[in-house]
């Protein structure tokens, strides 16, 4: 009973404890890891589905996806599609944002970092297109109250007017800030808000005090920190330091000519 | 001590010593993952492998625990089967546990898991142990399950996600939010009193 409550004791059995418990928890993380890849990839493309307004079962999202949307990545500062040529290291669909190089692959925002995203802006990122409907799917993020909010919004592609929002990822609080995913609030963004006029000034407002203005999103009950987060994501990646050069380039939808 | 039954040990936490209507422990997540029952009786699951299992693992390790860090023990072997769920989950149970966000996490807390493996666990056999942890999450399960089918008959029409009120009628909203759960929790604990009054707390 006294060797039980020894000092060495307690640190022999803690030591023994966390090696066996850590033990356990690395090889789960390690084994299901490719299959929970396999699933955040194809729940991507349910975001995507569903922010298009295209009705999907489950089964048939990749034969939609395929189908529908084209993936095609864009080098924000130019705002015109990478060519091979000038960029090989990664294409639309290997693209992977944490791959990329800090100092030479993104832009350093010197503070100016409204949406919250680390002081870091990416000089490429992946769209979407649909081009049956003429959509831009926009990959968009921004800090919320306790997380990053990553998710996509859709514009159509002739009057930048919305057609739909969705976040695939987020912590926010469930029943409030965590409302982002009801659908009740989503269905808001399918009303065809202008999100930029003609200077290719962001004029969308996502408010605190009910959507008062034609441009105007009601935000989240109980949640204004989100609410005020979206806000300022949605104007960053609409705006021209976002995807701003690029909505305002022509031929969108003209086949990639690598 | 004698040594409790083992049918005891297993049935007692569903009717007799429950430990949400009874003990009242647990409320948080009886109120955050029941307004649908396919996430309710994924957090059974849940709750019953980590109860059960974690019991397990403390009752087999019961007389090498220095008292003054059990505990701490304790809520490693806790995390750790907490993690462990939720890393299958993410695998092979995708949408669900998207659904039920903070809350597979939160089992860690879960008052009931800590409480069974202090207040039994440390004191019993593995096997018997083991039952105490089954039968206190079928204690657990049972209440989710009334009210997640309450929650989600009245609150969308639906049992499992399937349409079953006639197309007349009106979904109830309240029954998605948190105090329909309350309500509901409360009316079960009035019933489970009235049959079996000794339940009854001195006033």
């Amino acid at each position: 009973m006294n060797n039980r409550d020894s000092v060495k004791n307690t640190f022999l059995v803690m030591s023994v404890l966390c090696i066996i418990c850590s033990v356990l928890v690395s090889g789960a993380a390690v084994g299901l890891k490719s299959r929970q890849d396999a699933n955040a990839a194809l729940d991507l493309r349910k975001n995507i589905l569903s922010v298009s307004g295209i009705d999907y079962v489950d089964g048939d999202i990749e034969q939609l996806f395929s189908n529908n949307i084209e993936a095609r990545l864009v080098n924000l500062n130019t705002g015109s599609y990478v060519k091979e040529t000038e960029y090989s290291k990664m294409d639309a669909n290997s693209f992977d944002l944490k791959k990329l190089n800090k100092k030479e692959e993104m832009t350093d925002l010197k503070g100016n970092d409204p949406a919250g995203i680390g002081g870091l802006r990416e000089n490429y990122a992946v769209v979407y297109l649909y081009p049956e409907k003429q959509q831009l799917i926009l990959p968009v993020r921004g800090k919320g109250l306790w997380s990053t909010l990553q998710g996509f919004i859709s514009v159509s592609a002739d009057d930048f007017t919305t057609r739909g929002i969705t976040f695939y990822s987020h912590k926010e609080t469930p029943g409030l800030g965590g409302e982002v995913d009801n659908p009740t609030w989503k269905a808001q963004w399918n009303q065809s808000k202008q999100t930029i006029d003609v200077d290719g000034q962001v004029i969308l407002n996502v408010t605190k005090s009910g959507a008062a203005g034609p441009n105007d999103i009601d935000g989240l009950a109980g949640a204004t920190i989100t609410t005020q987060g979206v806000d300022k994501l949605v104007k960053y990646w609409l705006g021209s330091e976002g995807f701003g050069v690029y909505l305002k380039s022509s031929d969108k939808f003209v086949e990639a000519s690598n | 001590m004698a040594e409790p039954k083992a049918k005891d040990v297993l049935l007692d936490p569903v009717f007799k010593n429950n430990p949400i209507a009874l003990q009242i422990l647990g409320i948080c997540s009886a109120l955050a993952v029941t307004t649908k029952l396919d996430t309710s009786l994924t957090m059974c699951v849940a709750v019953i492998f980590v109860v059960a299992f974690s019991n397990l693992a403390v009752s087999l390790i019961r007389n090498y625990i220095p008292s003054s860090v059990r505990i701490i023990v304790q809520m490693t072997v806790i995390a750790s089967l907490v993690i462990l769920v939720d890393q299958v989950l993410k695998a092979y149970a995708f949408d669900v546990s998207k659904q039920m966000s903070v809350f597979v996490g939160l089992i860690i807390t879960n008052c009931i898991v800590m409480g069974r493996a202090e207040g039994f666990a440390m004191k019993n056999r593995p096997m018997v142990s083991f039952l105490d942890g089954i039968g206190n999450g079928l204690g657990y399960s049972f209440i989710l399950l009334i009210v997640g089918f309450f929650r989600e008959l009245f609150g969308s029409g639906k049992i499992f996600g399937l349409e079953v009120m006639p197309a007349s009628y009106q979904n109830n909203g309240l029954m998605l939010l948190a105090p329909s759960a309350f309500f509901l929790i409360g009316i079960i604990i009035w019933v489970i009193r009235t049959f079996r009054p000794e339940q009854i707390e001195e006033a």
